[in-house]
Protein backbone atom coordinates (compact mmCIF):
# COMPACT_ATOMS: atom_id res chain seq x y z
CA UNK A 1 0.00 0.00 0.00
CA UNK A 2 1.08 3.26 -1.46
CA UNK A 3 1.83 5.83 1.37
CA UNK A 4 1.50 9.10 0.48
CA UNK A 5 4.84 11.54 0.90
CA UNK A 6 5.70 14.95 1.66
CA UNK A 7 8.76 16.84 1.62
CA UNK A 8 9.51 20.20 2.56
CA UNK A 9 12.28 22.20 0.54
CA UNK A 10 13.26 25.75 1.80
CA UNK A 11 13.67 28.47 -1.75
CA UNK A 12 17.55 27.42 -2.39
CA UNK A 13 18.47 25.09 -5.71
CA UNK A 14 20.44 22.54 -2.77
CA UNK A 15 17.21 21.85 -1.59
CA UNK A 16 16.56 20.19 -5.09
CA UNK A 17 19.00 16.96 -3.49
CA UNK A 18 15.87 16.58 -1.15
CA UNK A 19 13.21 15.70 -4.13
CA UNK A 20 16.33 13.57 -6.40
CA UNK A 21 16.49 11.55 -2.91
CA UNK A 22 12.50 11.27 -2.83
CA UNK A 23 12.16 10.32 -6.66
CA UNK A 24 14.79 8.04 -6.00
CA UNK A 25 12.71 6.46 -2.88
CA UNK A 26 9.81 6.29 -5.11
CA UNK A 27 12.12 3.97 -7.97
CA UNK A 28 12.91 1.61 -5.66
CA UNK A 29 9.03 1.34 -3.58
CA UNK A 30 7.08 1.23 -7.16
CA UNK A 31 9.97 -0.41 -9.02
CA UNK A 32 9.38 2.53 -11.71
CA UNK A 33 11.12 2.33 -14.98
CA UNK A 34 14.30 4.38 -15.97
CA UNK A 35 12.90 6.74 -17.89
CA UNK A 36 9.70 7.29 -16.05
CA UNK A 37 12.01 8.91 -13.03
CA UNK A 38 14.31 10.23 -15.50
CA UNK A 39 11.22 12.36 -16.67
CA UNK A 40 9.90 12.92 -12.89
CA UNK A 41 13.20 14.93 -12.13
CA UNK A 42 12.98 16.99 -14.82
CA UNK A 43 9.52 17.91 -14.84
CA UNK A 44 9.93 18.47 -10.64
CA UNK A 45 13.58 20.40 -11.32
CA UNK A 46 12.10 22.51 -13.82
CA UNK A 47 9.07 23.58 -11.81
CA UNK A 48 10.91 23.69 -8.20
CA UNK A 49 13.97 25.81 -9.65
CA UNK A 50 11.13 28.20 -10.91
CA UNK A 51 9.35 28.69 -7.85
CA UNK A 52 13.06 28.84 -5.59
CA UNK A 53 14.40 31.17 -8.13
CA UNK A 54 11.02 33.73 -8.06
CA UNK A 55 8.33 32.58 -5.90
CA UNK A 56 10.18 34.53 -2.81
CA UNK A 57 12.39 37.88 -3.94
CA UNK A 58 14.43 38.70 -1.23
CA UNK A 59 12.97 36.20 1.10
CA UNK A 60 12.78 32.92 2.57
CA UNK A 61 10.12 30.56 1.96
CA UNK A 62 9.44 27.17 1.87
CA UNK A 63 7.73 24.56 -0.81
CA UNK A 64 5.89 21.81 -0.53
CA UNK A 65 6.10 18.35 -2.23
CA UNK A 66 3.16 15.64 -1.92
CA UNK A 67 3.27 12.56 -3.97
CA UNK A 68 -0.07 10.95 -4.16
CA UNK A 69 -1.38 8.13 -6.04
CA UNK A 70 -4.27 8.43 -8.03
CA UNK A 71 -4.44 5.12 -9.35
CA UNK A 72 -3.01 2.27 -10.06
CA UNK A 73 -1.39 3.44 -12.93
CA UNK A 74 -0.67 7.40 -12.10
CA UNK A 75 1.52 9.42 -9.40
CA UNK A 76 0.95 13.14 -9.28
CA UNK A 77 3.18 15.41 -7.53
CA UNK A 78 1.32 18.47 -5.57
CA UNK A 79 4.00 21.57 -5.32
CA UNK A 80 2.36 24.49 -2.76
CA UNK A 81 4.11 27.65 -1.92
CA UNK A 82 2.93 30.94 -0.59
CA UNK A 83 5.06 33.09 -3.13
CA UNK A 84 3.66 35.43 -5.21
CA UNK A 85 0.75 33.94 -7.43
CA UNK A 86 2.07 32.60 -10.65
CA UNK A 87 0.40 30.76 -12.84
CA UNK A 88 2.83 28.97 -14.73
CA UNK A 89 0.07 27.82 -17.43
CA UNK A 90 -0.44 31.07 -18.50
CA UNK A 91 3.51 31.76 -18.94
CA UNK A 92 4.63 32.34 -22.64
CA UNK A 93 5.87 28.78 -23.38
CA UNK A 94 9.62 28.67 -25.32
CA UNK A 95 9.68 28.52 -29.10
CA UNK A 96 11.98 25.32 -29.63
CA UNK A 97 12.29 25.81 -33.43
CA UNK A 98 14.36 29.27 -33.24
CA UNK A 99 18.21 29.20 -33.93
CA UNK A 100 21.27 29.67 -31.12
CA UNK A 101 21.57 32.91 -31.73
CA UNK A 102 17.40 33.78 -31.07
CA UNK A 103 17.49 31.14 -28.37
CA UNK A 104 15.84 32.62 -24.93
CA UNK A 105 15.70 29.75 -22.18
CA UNK A 106 12.81 31.08 -20.39
CA UNK A 107 9.35 29.17 -20.82
CA UNK A 108 11.81 26.02 -21.67
CA UNK A 109 10.61 24.85 -18.18
CA UNK A 110 7.46 24.80 -18.28
CA UNK A 111 7.34 23.60 -22.07
CA UNK A 112 9.52 20.44 -20.52
CA UNK A 113 6.77 19.80 -17.71
CA UNK A 114 4.07 20.10 -19.93
CA UNK A 115 5.69 17.49 -22.21
CA UNK A 116 6.78 15.29 -19.86
CA UNK A 117 3.63 15.12 -17.03
CA UNK A 118 -0.01 13.73 -18.56
CA UNK A 119 -1.67 16.37 -16.77
CA UNK A 120 -0.52 19.94 -15.14
CA UNK A 121 -2.95 21.85 -13.43
CA UNK A 122 -2.74 24.88 -11.63
CA UNK A 123 -5.15 26.44 -9.06
CA UNK A 124 -4.58 30.12 -6.66
CA UNK A 125 -5.85 29.48 -3.09
CA UNK A 126 -5.76 31.74 -0.96
CA UNK A 127 -2.24 32.92 -0.10
CA UNK A 128 -0.82 29.61 -2.10
CA UNK A 129 -0.05 28.96 -5.56
CA UNK A 130 -0.81 25.01 -5.88
CA UNK A 131 0.51 23.46 -9.10
CA UNK A 132 -0.13 19.46 -9.24
CA UNK A 133 1.51 17.39 -12.21
CA UNK A 134 0.20 13.73 -12.85
CA UNK A 135 2.49 11.10 -14.61
CA UNK A 136 1.19 7.57 -15.65
CA UNK A 137 3.65 4.77 -14.28
CA UNK A 138 2.50 2.18 -16.11
CA UNK B 1 45.29 23.43 -33.16
CA UNK B 2 44.11 20.88 -30.98
CA UNK B 3 40.46 20.41 -29.81
CA UNK B 4 39.69 21.08 -26.63
CA UNK B 5 37.77 18.26 -24.88
CA UNK B 6 35.72 18.26 -22.09
CA UNK B 7 34.49 15.43 -20.12
CA UNK B 8 31.13 15.49 -18.27
CA UNK B 9 30.22 13.27 -15.46
CA UNK B 10 26.91 12.42 -13.71
CA UNK B 11 23.72 14.59 -13.69
CA UNK B 12 23.75 17.95 -14.89
CA UNK B 13 21.32 19.71 -12.83
CA UNK B 14 20.73 23.17 -11.51
CA UNK B 15 22.91 21.50 -8.44
CA UNK B 16 25.96 20.33 -10.62
CA UNK B 17 26.17 23.31 -12.55
CA UNK B 18 28.40 25.47 -10.91
CA UNK B 19 31.30 22.87 -11.25
CA UNK B 20 31.06 22.86 -15.44
CA UNK B 21 30.36 26.95 -15.52
CA UNK B 22 33.78 27.47 -13.45
CA UNK B 23 35.39 24.48 -15.61
CA UNK B 24 34.36 25.86 -18.53
CA UNK B 25 35.39 29.88 -17.55
CA UNK B 26 38.42 29.15 -16.93
CA UNK B 27 39.09 27.60 -20.82
CA UNK B 28 41.31 29.65 -22.32
CA UNK B 29 39.45 28.89 -26.14
CA UNK B 30 41.72 30.25 -29.26
CA UNK B 31 40.30 31.88 -32.41
CA UNK B 32 38.60 28.80 -34.60
CA UNK B 33 39.36 25.94 -31.92
CA UNK B 34 36.90 23.21 -31.34
CA UNK B 35 35.42 22.18 -28.29
CA UNK B 36 34.33 18.70 -27.73
CA UNK B 37 32.06 17.86 -25.09
CA UNK B 38 32.21 14.35 -24.37
CA UNK B 39 28.58 13.12 -22.08
CA UNK B 40 29.54 9.29 -22.35
CA UNK B 41 29.12 9.99 -18.65
CA UNK B 42 26.29 12.34 -18.07
CA UNK B 43 23.27 10.49 -17.55
CA UNK B 44 21.04 13.39 -16.74
CA UNK B 45 20.50 17.53 -18.02
CA UNK B 46 17.71 20.13 -17.45
CA UNK B 47 17.53 23.18 -18.68
CA UNK B 48 19.71 24.38 -16.48
CA UNK B 49 22.21 22.38 -17.99
CA UNK B 50 21.15 23.21 -21.39
CA UNK B 51 21.82 27.25 -20.68
CA UNK B 52 25.47 26.29 -19.99
CA UNK B 53 25.83 24.42 -23.13
CA UNK B 54 24.06 27.29 -25.25
CA UNK B 55 26.18 29.54 -24.05
CA UNK B 56 29.40 27.90 -24.72
CA UNK B 57 27.82 27.24 -28.52
CA UNK B 58 27.64 30.96 -28.66
CA UNK B 59 31.21 31.68 -27.33
CA UNK B 60 32.80 29.15 -29.55
CA UNK B 61 31.26 29.82 -32.48
CA UNK B 62 31.79 33.73 -31.81
CA UNK B 63 35.59 32.73 -32.00
CA UNK B 64 35.28 30.70 -35.25
CA UNK B 65 35.00 26.86 -33.81
CA UNK B 66 33.02 24.56 -32.99
CA UNK B 67 31.17 23.07 -30.37
CA UNK B 68 30.57 19.22 -30.60
CA UNK B 69 28.60 17.07 -28.42
CA UNK B 70 29.66 13.48 -28.42
CA UNK B 71 28.22 10.34 -27.01
CA UNK B 72 24.59 11.67 -25.32
CA UNK B 73 22.77 8.84 -23.66
CA UNK B 74 19.74 7.96 -25.36
CA UNK B 75 17.19 9.90 -22.21
CA UNK B 76 19.38 12.57 -22.31
CA UNK B 77 19.09 13.09 -26.41
CA UNK B 78 15.51 12.69 -26.09
CA UNK B 79 15.37 15.90 -24.09
CA UNK B 80 17.76 17.30 -26.74
CA UNK B 81 15.20 15.98 -29.32
CA UNK B 82 12.31 17.58 -27.39
CA UNK B 83 13.85 20.89 -26.60
CA UNK B 84 15.03 21.78 -30.71
CA UNK B 85 18.20 21.67 -29.57
CA UNK B 86 19.35 18.56 -31.00
CA UNK B 87 18.51 21.22 -34.53
CA UNK B 88 20.86 23.86 -33.22
CA UNK B 89 24.24 21.50 -31.66
CA UNK B 90 26.92 19.35 -33.57
CA UNK B 91 26.83 15.96 -33.04
CA UNK B 92 29.28 13.26 -33.23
Amino acid sequence: MFQEKIIILNNQLTELQKMFDLTEELQKELELPKEVVFNMNLALEEALTNIILYAYPHSQGTIELKVKKEDEKSLSFTLKDKGIAFNPLEAPEADVTLPATEREIGGLGIFLIRQLMDLVEYERKGDNNILKMTKKIK
Amino acid sequence: MEPITIYIDGPLDALHLNDLQENVNSLDIQEGQFVILDCTEMNYISSSGLRVFLSMHKDVTAKNGKLIIKNLQPLVKHVFDMTGFSQIFNFE
